[in-house]
């Protein structure tokens, strides 16, 4: 019976109206009883002996006719001034000027589809289909008011560029309506409702004259709702330009969702036939547990062999499932994970642009090299990276090619057993490091702690972050004391660092115990500190601050990834730059431990090392669906004519024409610009493939993989609660169930129900008055019996 | 019978009609113009019929001309003459102004018992004529000739009306006065108390009277289709009302067709003809319901 408590009235002016003609009935009736006629009759006899009989009934006769009078009354006022019933009930179309803002959502998530029944035909809708209809509907409506109904329709993906702007709505404008709907499709992309919102506010704002409706057509996910304030705000700030709010729902309930949600793996590895490991990540953004997952993989739009599949995964959980992937030739290739058996599609396919190379180029700089000493530490380091076809290819070279050869090619640099370097060897290093290149750290026999120390960490001040090498060292190499017996405990204490994960099974700590070191170089902890001043750091109690063992303490960047026995730092990772750098405080080779010949243990945390150090700057860009991709090049090197083709095979090649630019901030270089995408070119999912020619005649590919963000697979709607917390107490707004097109029509139809209820018992009534009118009245038929 | 005579009998006609002795002829000489001829009425001495003559019958009344032409005996029969003598009772009271058509009861009544009168007068019969409220308000004693029309139609005055109070006082008067028996026609709407009206009536019959009861009765009193709010102010004393007629009409009719009920069950009982008559309805229906008594008395006579 709450509805009996929540209506209103579409013409709020009529109904006062109404219920003063309410009182009409008893007016007349009071008059009548006033004012009446004199008949002087002779059989009164009869007469009084009618009324004694009868009081009573005609009593009660004569107050239910006048009850029906006053119902009838009420019913013709409740029905002219067009009761609505339940606050989801909105007098859209009142005959007065009205603007209709319809902010329709074509974000990803509107993709959600479903069956139902369409023309007695079983058909698969989606959000967005039913987002337009809600739109067709609106301006059907309108139309049957032609000159009073204008509408403006916003897209989310464009909300500053109006679908159409403050159109008056007639016969005509149905046809272009309908036109430019049919054009419509979802994107792939997420929107941000606050900004739709504000557009909307926008156009109520210019037009403050007649009625002004937002309708928010959406799917209002929970997650768009749980913690935007700036919905919030936006709500608010339209609830002050006094238009009504009307967020209409257009997906009626939940639906089972697998998603993609990530694609790892060895990419910047990628070495003709060489398998990468690749794991995937699956989500199951559903209500039951998703079984038997199955995943299909493409390389360059080709199915390879076999499927892989996840055997479960459970609501709101997450599952990795690793598998190994080659690419036959190098150059740049298409991989694409697709989820299969799912409704929602754009998040079941994951696309990853992988640029294969035909070997992997490692430098391994050696101080023995050239020296006619031998080069231990290299050759033990080559045998590690190449324990078979791994697809690099080891460059062993002195510290003097760091001076004289371009160091971009290399995907890590090995520095082993290097002593001092040349001012001019460390910068191409530190770029090289910067830019995103690998570096890896062996000491030896050639160390100079003090150039190690002040220029390769060169750090003194508090909280700043190291240089090419990670700590201060100490001058000269420590011995470990050897321990014999059993129980002693191992001289390395790997963490469980990705580098080590060849180290352990689960937990338990298999192949460390056997690694062994004799001599290393110790960290220098009491290197003082100074300050953003240069004075000498203190602590809290005025003692000077040194370099901490501790990294938390520290906190300059550089992680402690293993040590030694007796509690000194073993090994460090830290980053540079775009770079990775790892350290360790010992040789490569056998020279200060054993570790060399522990293949099973050597070999392993090698292979793990050049996969996490190596330079994944040339790895092909991953974008979200809709984000632009910006070209900044050097107008010395490149062409202004570039082209490019996006998933879209139909389009086939178009051309990219850059602009140029001259850069104020680069030396007197012209640079080339473009921005692709700022017209939403890059929704379609898939990866995008630009070419762009070098001056010298080559050319270079640049491949853009473009996926569905994850968080639009998140299908949880807002419930009615999540929606009113969110909007506030203050903001007074209508939510509209999905398929509920009765508020639409709220002039006629709309409150159907209601009137139609309405007009039932109004008929009701007139034919229980009259019947009661015709009982109380004269009728010549009974008079005439009575002849 | 032809219905062409009876536009001339329409109570809106004959209201047009001033002098009631006037609309007595209009009235009966439309009514026995529109009739064809009767064996049943004429003149006092009056061929009837023939019958074959069978042994005993007086020879005297065998037909001689029959005889010539037949050769068989036939008796010539002929109509009694009877020297009727009839009292019209006329109530004049004040329940009797009431009308809603083109007539009151008053006049309808009037009008009935002057038809009436002349209609018996015609017949050389003798009438008598009494008029009454409250009390007899005027007599005039029985005569048969033509011109003592004028001197019955006198009584029927009714200034300052009366309420009817004892009928059967009124009654019994008239049946101590008439002696000889004969005909009382009683022309009232009869809104008195029931008792008074069936003991009068009763001690009529007693006496050897033959009664007819015209019970005169206005269209909306048997209808009673009033419409929108009413005070209806009672004739004879009888208080007022204010009330929605239609809701009341049902128990209205319903004591009214009780009442009705009554009358005819008491004159029913008592051998007493009754007959309610509409003041809308045309002149001659009371006169051929007299008629129709008038033969039916005859009958019986001759049987």
């Amino acid at each position: 019976m709450g509805w009996l408590l929540n209506f209103s009235f579409a013409t709020s002016g009529i109904i006062a109206g109404g219920v003063a003609l309410v009182a009409s009935p008893i007016i007349i009736h009071l008059i009548n009883r006033l004012r009446y006629r004199r008949v002087r009759f002779a059989a009164m006899e009869f007469l009084l002996e009618s009324q004694q009989k009868n009081r009573r009934r005609v009593l009660i006769e004569q107050l239910l006719l006048l009850l029906l009078r006053i119902l009838i009354v009420l019913a013709l006022a409740l029905l002219v001034a067009r009761l609505i019933v339940g606050a989801d009930q909105l007098a859209m179309f009142a005959g007065v000027k009205t603007h209709h803002v319809v902010v329709l959502d074509d974000s990803a998530s509107m993709q959600d589809s479903w069956e139902e029944e369409v023309d007695g035909q079983i058909k698969r809708v989606n959000g967005f289909d039913k987002a337009k209809s809600v739109v067709s509907a609106i301006a059907n409506e309108g139309s049957r008011l032609p000159g009073s109904q204008q509408l403006t329709v916003l897209l989310l993906s464009r909300p500053k560029q109006p679908l159409f702007d403050r159109e008056d709505v007639n016969e005509d404008f149905l046809t272009e309506l309908k036109t430019k709907l049919d054009n419509q499709q979802p994107t792939h992309r997420t929107f941000a409702l606050e900004d739709g919102l504000d557009a909307a506010r926008k156009f109520v704002k210019e037009d403050e004259t007649g009625i002004r409706h937002v309708h928010v057509v959406s799917d209002f996910r929970r997650g768009d709702w749980l913690d935007s304030q700036a919905i919030s705000d936006a709500v608010l700030a339209l609830d002050k330009e006094d238009a009504s709010i009307n967020l209409v729902r257009t997906i009626p309930a939940r639906h089972e969702n697998l998603a993609i949600t990530d694609v790892q793996g060895e990419f910047h590895l990628a070495v003709a036939e060489v398998p990468i490991e690749v794991t995937v990540k699956v989500r199951n953004d559903g209500e039951k547990t998703a079984k038997d997952v199955r995943l299909s993989v493409f390389v360059d739009g080709q199915k390879t062999p076999g499927s892989e599949s996840i055997q479960a995964v459970e609501p709101g959980e997450t599952e990795s499932h690793s598998f190994y992937v080659w690419f036959g030739t190098g150059g740049m290739h298409e991989f694409e994970v697709r989820l299969e058996g799912d409704d929602f599609t754009p998040d079941d396919r994951r696309f990853v642009a992988v640029e294969v190379a035909e070997k992997r180029r490692v430098l391994i700089v050696d101080g023995d090299f050239g020296q006619g000493r031998e080069v231990i530490g290299a050759d033990f380091l080559k045998l590690a990276l190449v324990p078979e076809d791994t697809g690099f290819e080891p460059l062993v070279q002195s510290p003097d090619f760091l001076r004289k050869n371009p160091l971009d090619p290399f995907t890590t640099i090995y520095m082993v057993n290097v002593g001092p370097l040349e001012r001019d060897a460390v910068k191409p290093l530190e770029e090289y490091v910067a830019e995103g290149g690998g570096l890896v750290w062996f000491l030896g026999s050639q160390l100079d702690s003090a150039f190690y120390t002040d220029t390769l960490y060169g750090v003194d001040q508090v909280g700043e972050k190291p240089g090419l090498f990670p700590v201060p060292l100490k001058p000269g190499r420590r011995e470990l004391q050897h321990l014999a017996g059993a129980q002693t405990p191992p001289d390395v204490k790997f963490t469980k660092h990705p580098i080590f994960a060849g180290l352990f099974e689960g937990d338990a700590y298999i192949l460390a115990p056997f690694v062994n070191v004799w001599e290393y170089v110790a960290v220098d902890q009491s290197r003082k500190l100074v300050d953003e001043n240069g004075e000498p750091a203190l602590d809290g109690d005025g003692r000077p601050v040194v370099w901490q063992k501790d990294d938390n303490q520290r906190r300059d960047g550089v992680t402690t990834i293993a040590t030694l026995r007796n509690g000194e730092p073993f090994a460090f990772e830290h980053g540079f730059g775009e770079g990775r750098i790892v350290t360790f405080l010992t040789t490569a080779g056998p020279e200060w431990n054993n570790w060399t010949k522990m293949p099973p243990s050597y070999v392993p945390t090698i292979a793990e090392t050049q996969a996490r150090v190596a330079r994944t700057d040339r790895v092909p860009e991953r974008r979200l669906a809709g984000e632009p991709i910006p070209f900044d090049l050097d107008a010395a090197l490149y062409e202004t004519e570039g082209r490019y083709s996006t998933p879209d095979v139909d389009l086939g090649t178009q051309k990219l024409l850059l602009s140029v630019e001259q850069d104020n901030a680069a030396e007197g270089g012209a640079r080339l610009r473009r921005t692709f995408g700022v017209r939403d070119e890059t929704d379609l999912l898939g990866v995008y493939r630009f070419t762009l020619p070098r001056q010298a005649g080559t050319a270079e590919q640049r491949w853009v993989a473009v996926n569905a963000p994850v968080e639009e697979g998140q299908l949880t709607l807002a419930t009615d609660d999540d929606i009113e917390r969110r909007m506030g107490q203050d903001v007074d707004y209508h939510l509209q169930a999905a398929g509920n097109f009765g508020w639409i029509k709220g002039g006629d139809e709309g409150d159907t129900d209601v009137h139609r209820v309405l007009l039932a018992l109004l008929v009701v009534l007139l034919v229980c008055e009259q019947l009661l009118a015709w009982r109380l009245s004269f009728h010549s038929q009974t008079a005439g019996a009575t002849r | 019978m032809s219905d062409g005579y009876r536009r001339f009998l329409r109570p809106e006609e004959l209201s047009r009609i001033g002098k009631l002795e006037v609309r007595a002829r209009h009235i009966v000489e439309g009514f026995l113009s529109g009739m064809h001829r009767s064996p049943y009425f004429g003149q006092s001495i009056e061929f009837a019929q023939h019958r074959e003559y069978v042994p005993g019958d007086d020879t005297r009344r065998i037909d001689w001309k029959a005889w010539s032409k037949t050769d068989k005996y036939y008796l010539k029969l002929y109509e009694e003459e009877t020297n009727l003598r009839t009292t019209l009772i006329v109530d004049v009271s004040e329940s009797m102004q009431f009308g809603s058509g083109a007539m009151t009861k008053y006049e309808y009544g009037c009008t009935i018992a002057a038809a009436l009168a002349y209609l018996l007068l015609r017949q050389q019969d003798a009438v008598s004529m009494v008029s009454f409220d409250d009390a007899i308000r005027s007599m005039v004693p029985a005569r048969s000739k033509r011109n003592h029309l004028h001197a019955l139609l006198a009584t029927l005055d009714a200034d300052a009306p009366k309420k009817k109070t004892d009928l059967h006082a009124i009654l019994r008067y008239v049946a101590e006065e008439k002696t000889q028996k004969g005909m009382v026609v009683l022309i009232s709407d009869l809104f008195a108390p029931r008792e008074s009206v069936f003991k009068g009536l009763k001690l009529l019959r007693q006496r050897g009277h033959d009664v007819l009861v015209l019970h005169v009765m206005d269209d909306q009193e048997l209808d009673f289709d009033y419409s929108g709010t009413t005070k209806f102010e009672g004739m004879e004393e009888l208080g007022e009302l204010v009330c929605d007629p239609r809701s009341l009409r049902e128990g209205y009719l319903a004591a009214v067709e009780k009442f009705l009920a009554e009358l005819r069950r008491f004159c029913s009982r008592n051998l007493v003809d009754f007959q309610t008559v509409r003041t809308s309805e045309h002149l001659d229906a009371a006169l051929r319901h007299f008629m129709n008594h008038r033969i039916g008395m005859q009958q019986s006579v001759r049987n």
